[in-house]
């Protein structure tokens, strides 16, 4: 466990962060698509994170639990119902005039992306005071 | 004795410095040997502390190379991972800092010690 590790720990913390966005920026797109190659409309993505113990190279294994990363094994379909809506001149109406709309409610989007650029940015803010603490500790006896 | 102890002081640093990155001694030198480092470090021959030094710097070389790397492949556009070369970037930096440091505290002793018979 060295200074590093943690670099390494808040960048698996962006990845997933970036994941994710990539992720709500699919659905916002998508939000009111109809048509996917499986047929129906569009599903809600949501990525998984997973924690990893730290695989520290330098080190006994004893020690592998004290710190995890985060990564994304797979990126899940949202298994709620579409939404469904009465317009019947739509081309994707059924015979009662009802389209089937993806489940991805755009407000909902909006706050996760909201939440997912601040936990971007609270990694970051950790490796500043990383590096900080890598400066202070230089400067001791200068 | 001041002499003696920053000499110490700069020769600890490096070796642990380096057992962290290489794990090249890791297995010979136990904290004991640690603890015991002032006799050690005066008895020890200076091309220990030589090599020791000359691994640091080559460690610090190849981060400063895969964070140069690491750029040219952002900017070409190989790369997207914006925050995987700017981290490369500040590991680079904070261990040629490190170098930095650990060089002016080790001219500083042998200054002291060329100081001795003024």
């Amino acid at each position: 466990m060295n200074v590093f590790s943690a670099m390494e720990i808040a960048g698996s913390g962006l990845n997933a962060q970036r994941t994710r966005m990539n992720t709500l920026a699919s659905n916002l797109a998508n939000a009111r698509t109809t048509q996917t190659e499986e047929g129906g409309p569009y599903r809600r993505l949501d990525p998984v994170f997973r924690a990893v113990p730290v695989g520290d190279r330098f080190e006994n294994l004893d020690n592998s639990r004290s710190a995890y990363l985060v990564e994304v094994p797979e990126i899940r379909a949202d298994e709620a119902d579409p939404q469904r809506m009465y317009d019947p001149n739509h081309p994707d109406a059924d015979d009662d005039g009802y389209v089937a709309l993806p489940n991805v409610n755009v407000v909902e989007e909006m706050v996760n992306m909201v939440t997912a650029a601040r936990a971007y940015e609270s990694g970051v803010t950790l490796m500043q005071s990383l590096k900080g603490m890598a400066q202070s500790a230089l400067s001791i006896g200068a | 004795m001041r002499i003696d102890g920053q000499n110490v002081q700069a020769f600890d640093l490096l070796t642990r410095r380096i057992e962290g990155a290489s794990s090249i001694r890791g297995g010979q030198r136990t904290n004991e040997a640690r603890e015991t480092a002032p006799s050690e470090a005066a008895e020890s021959p200076s091309a220990n502390f030589a090599e020791t030094l000359s691994d640091f710097v080559s460690d610090v070389n190849t981060s400063q190379e895969s964070a140069e790397s690491a750029s040219a492949d952002f900017a070409d556009g190989r790369s997207d991972d914006i925050h995987g070369t700017m981290i490369k970037l500040q590991e680079a930096d904070i261990k040629l800092r490190l170098l930095g440091n650990v060089r002016n505290r080790a001219l500083e002793a042998y200054r002291e010690i060329m100081r001795m018979g003024a």
